[in-house]
């Protein structure tokens, strides 16, 4: 009961007008990002995180988190207007949802989609509401050795179920390693990689390197393709079939399930959950002849399940400081740009912070299922927004944003050769999300090693002595087998099939 | 109608901008400031010397008579906006936060890559001393500074020691504190104090050097007990904790955060800036604000500032030529 206490003093931060303004700009702004084919949230998000320097911590991490799960609500829109999907999480929807839209039903399906993403993400919240506090009670005896267990098992876990290939993703990783190296040494301060460079000895900048390597990197591949949208039909009438009511309804319970389980789970993304929600429902389907020429389970599991990723994945951050996906590594970078640490002392420390979050999650999620149901055919021609217009200008507002954070004009540069380097690494499918995340953890990783090692004088056999980071320790070696072997007897493109990279 | 609609947008403008022309004359009726006065901080927005710095500037605002518009210029440890303060135009229009003793620290530890020093500053008034404190969590073993010595002494290479890293304060405190008990033990760098706390509390590690106003909150719920500060008299926050020399440490341990200007600023804007400063110390509401916010006051007009700053920049010099931290 204390949660929901708390909870209703985080919807007393989250209704003053300030934030409540923000997060509604946080949510419109990720319809739009879902709806816009060649812009996903992590491109979306490090191209808004600089824009939310002025804003208070909460306000901005309101509005930040409001981008990630719309985002997920606005992919849908295409996928089923047009068959194209806003975000990669939607793609699957595309199958059963634009067949539905092709026998006039559109509205049918964008209203499941709308419904099951509504109870997906607040089912997950109210997990998160509960489940929160006690994880990270627990996880505040948590010492160095342990979070760098969880971290390298969490590191390991998402390269090894990123991409198609295991070496690709350890190349991503490693570069990522890298870049975080550069600057203070943080055991014996001395500068590393800086080149007599005074600007980097802090480091690179994770917005230029985020910004880079998905913002300007998806501008210069989006422009090679053709973007013309074709024209979306017109949508009426939400309400589907009343017979559809029961069967719908069991596909968004086990996608809410799919979703959440997945959300914990580092390394897994959105767009697995919904993968496997949907395979689920075609397997359990007493009719799956019918998937793929407009089921409307095909679209409300996967649809739900995206939602509820997107907030069951917020569990692991809040309480653990762990980003179980991309998206929720920009969140991260997010975070400790605000002079926020996301971990177990989130709850102690900036508790009006944590459940002013969490209840503007409620809040948006309401909003959304408005902003989606009526608007609908409003957003459809969002999509349409020519790129030649659009490319232009996210190129400029990542400039002017990288500009912003520091005033140095030699990160623009940076930005340019970050976006080039990511061009390249998406010709090569090499994972740039792989990179982020390395990138991200790389400086907590070395620091919780450092410190693994100064506590104790038996070195990193110190910890495998701790129970759990022993057992954290065998699973990440466990999982580095499994990959090698997986990969060796070419068996990794299920769980790869389709990641954002 | 069109044409009547469109004379009407372009009265209001007019109005609009009448108004507008006038608005700086009403505030700056007056020689200096004419203009808004940039406020350099070497740290992001959101930390804790952005957040002294608005508060302080304000509150000034009243006093000076004019506006403060904080610009943030963080990087390589305060190196970048520190430099751009000493850098500036000595117009009177940019002035900047300093923090000694980072801002002392940085031309002696990063050497010729640091394009200031300290006689490139004119100093106008010190603000905040933040004493470093010595603490464990409330139900350790220690209670006294002196118990802790005693167990390290007796237990070499066990005692583990959360800090902020190598090149800090606190690392200087902490190999003085080793040096003068000819102690050996584990030495855990920590980046920032909420991680660092954890770890006290997580019994991950048994002491932790910080600074006071970090650890407020949790001193006062009786999470942490405090062992000695680096003051040089009581701590008024914490009057029952005895001193770094008073727990058997001749040391003291201060963050400082206080503003200047570049050199070259014409004396009388100078005298004007310093003044408005005490000013803005005097002002009660000031006061109760900076310690809702865990700010530890303590003023120095420009000359005492000036050679406080001098003299711990003898002696961090020293301290470097002998042995680095």
């Amino acid at each position: 009961m204390e949660a929901l206490n708390l909870l209703m003093h985080g919807f007393q931060t989250a209704f003053t007008l300030n934030n409540l303004l923000f997060c509604l700009i946080g949510v419109t702004v990720g319809q739009f990002i879902g709806v816009l084919p060649g812009l996903g949230p992590v491109a979306g998000m490090a191209i808004l995180i600089p824009l939310t320097y002025g804003l208070e911590p909460t306000t901005a991490i309101i509005m930040l988190s409001g981008i990630f799960y719309a985002a997920m609500y606005g992919g849908t829109i295409t996928s089923v207007l047009i068959n194209t999907p806003g975000e990669s999480a939607s793609t699957i929807t595309c199958l059963d949802g634009y067949q539905m839209a092709r026998q006039g039903r559109a509205g049918a399906a964008l209203g499941i989609a709308a419904i099951g993403s509504f109870v997906g993400g607040v089912v997950a919240l109210v997990c998160l509401t509960f489940l929160g506090p006690p994880i990270a009670k627990f996880a505040v005896r948590f010492g160095p050795p342990e979070f760098f267990a969880i971290m390298s098992f969490g590191l390991l876990l998402i390269v090894g179920l990123m991409g198609k290939s295991i070496a690709k993703g350890m190349i991503a990783a490693v570069f990522g390693i890298l870049l975080s190296l550069i600057g203070m040494d943080p055991a014996t301060g001395t500068d590393r990689f800086t080149f007599g460079q005074l600007w980097l000895l802090d480091g690179v900048e994770f917005v230029v390197l985020a910004m880079g390597i998905f913002g300007i990197s998806e501008i210069l591949v989006n422009a090679e393709k053709n973007m013309d949208i074709p024209v979306p039909p017109k949508v009426k009438g939400f309400i589907p079939k009343r017979s559809e009511w029961g069967i719908s309804a069991k596909a968004i319970g086990r996608g809410t399930v799919i979703g959440m389980v997945l959300g914990l789970i580092p390394g897994a993304s959105a767009s697995v959950a919904s993968l496997m929600a949907y395979s689920t429902e075609k397997k359990v389907s007493k009719h799956p002849e019918q998937f793929g020429k407009g089921a409307i389970e095909g679209v409300a599991a996967p649809e739900t399940a995206n939602n509820a990723f997107s907030g069951a994945a917020m569990i692991p951050l809040l309480t653990l400081g762990i980003p179980s996906s991309p998206t929720v590594a920009m969140l991260i970078g997010a975070f400790t740009m605000h002079g926020l640490v996301p971990g177990p002392l989130l709850y102690e420390k900036n508790p009006t912070f944590l459940w002013g979050l969490i209840a503007s999650m409620f809040i948006g999620n309401v909003v959304l299922l408005v902003m989606n149901l009526p608007m609908a055919n409003m957003w459809a021609k969002v999509a349409r927004i020519p790129y030649k217009l659009l490319g232009p200008l996210i190129i400029l507002i990542c400039m002017v944003g990288v500009y912003s954070v520091n005033r140095m004009i030699p990160e623009i540069a940076l930005l340019t050769l970050f976006g080039v380097v990511g061009y390249f690494m998406k010709k090569l499918e090499i994972p740039g999300a792989a990179v982020i995340l390395a990138f991200i953890l790389g400086n907590n990783l070395e620091y919780t090693l450092i410190q693994t090692l100064s506590m104790s004088n038996n070195g990193l056999l110190y910890l495998f002595q701790r129970p759990i980071s022993g057992v954290m320790m065998g699973l990440c070696i466990l999982i580095l087998i499994g990959s090698i072997v997986s990969s060796v007897m070419k068996k990794r493109d299920k769980l790869a099939a389709d990641q954002e990279v | 109608m069109n044409m009547r609609k469109g004379s009407r947008i372009a009265m209001v403008l007019a109005t609009l901008l009448a108004l507008t022309a006038l608005l700086p004359q009403a505030v700056f009726a007056q020689d200096y400031p004419k203009r808004p006065i940039t406020a350099i901080v070497a740290f992001g927005a959101g930390g804790g010397t952005d957040l002294a710095a608005r508060i302080i500037l304000k509150f000034a605002e009243k006093y000076i008579g004019g506006i403060f518009v904080v610009e943030n210029k963080p990087g390589a440890g305060g190196a970048l906006g520190f430099t751009a303060i000493a850098q500036a135009k000595p117009d009177g229009y940019t002035i900047g936060m300093i923090n000694p003793p980072s801002v002392l620290f940085n031309p002696i530890q990063l050497g010729d890559k640091v394009k200031y020093k300290l006689s490139d500053f004119a100093l106008i008034a010190n603000f905040v001393s933040d004493p470093g404190a010595i603490m464990v969590s409330y139900d350790s073993k220690f209670k006294t500074l002196p118990e802790v010595v005693a167990w390290a002494k007796a237990n070499p290479g066990k005692l583990r020691i959360g800090y902020g890293g190598p090149g800090t304060q606190e690392a200087l405190t902490l190999r003085k504190w080793i040096a003068d008990n000819d102690l050996k033990v584990l030495k855990v760098p920590f980046e920032g104090t909420g991680t660092n706390l954890t770890a006290l509390l997580g019994g991950n590690t048994e002491v932790m050097f910080a600074n006071a106003s970090e650890i407020m909150p949790q001193y006062e719920a009786k999470q942490i007990r405090v062992l000695a500060v680096g003051t040089e008299k009581r701590f008024s926050w914490m009057p029952e904790v005895p001193t770094f020399k008073e727990g058997g440490f001749n040391a003291t341990q201060m963050a400082m955060r206080g503003l200047a200007a570049p050199k070259g600023i014409d004396p009388a804007n100078l005298k004007k800036l310093a003044d408005a400063m005490k000013k803005t110390f005097d002002d009660p509401e000031f006061q109760a604000k900076a310690k809702e916010v865990n700010l530890p006051l303590d003023y120095q007009g420009p000359e005492q500032f000036l050679k406080t700053l001098q003299t711990l920049d003898v002696f961090y010099r020293a301290e470097y030529a002998a042995n680095p931290w």
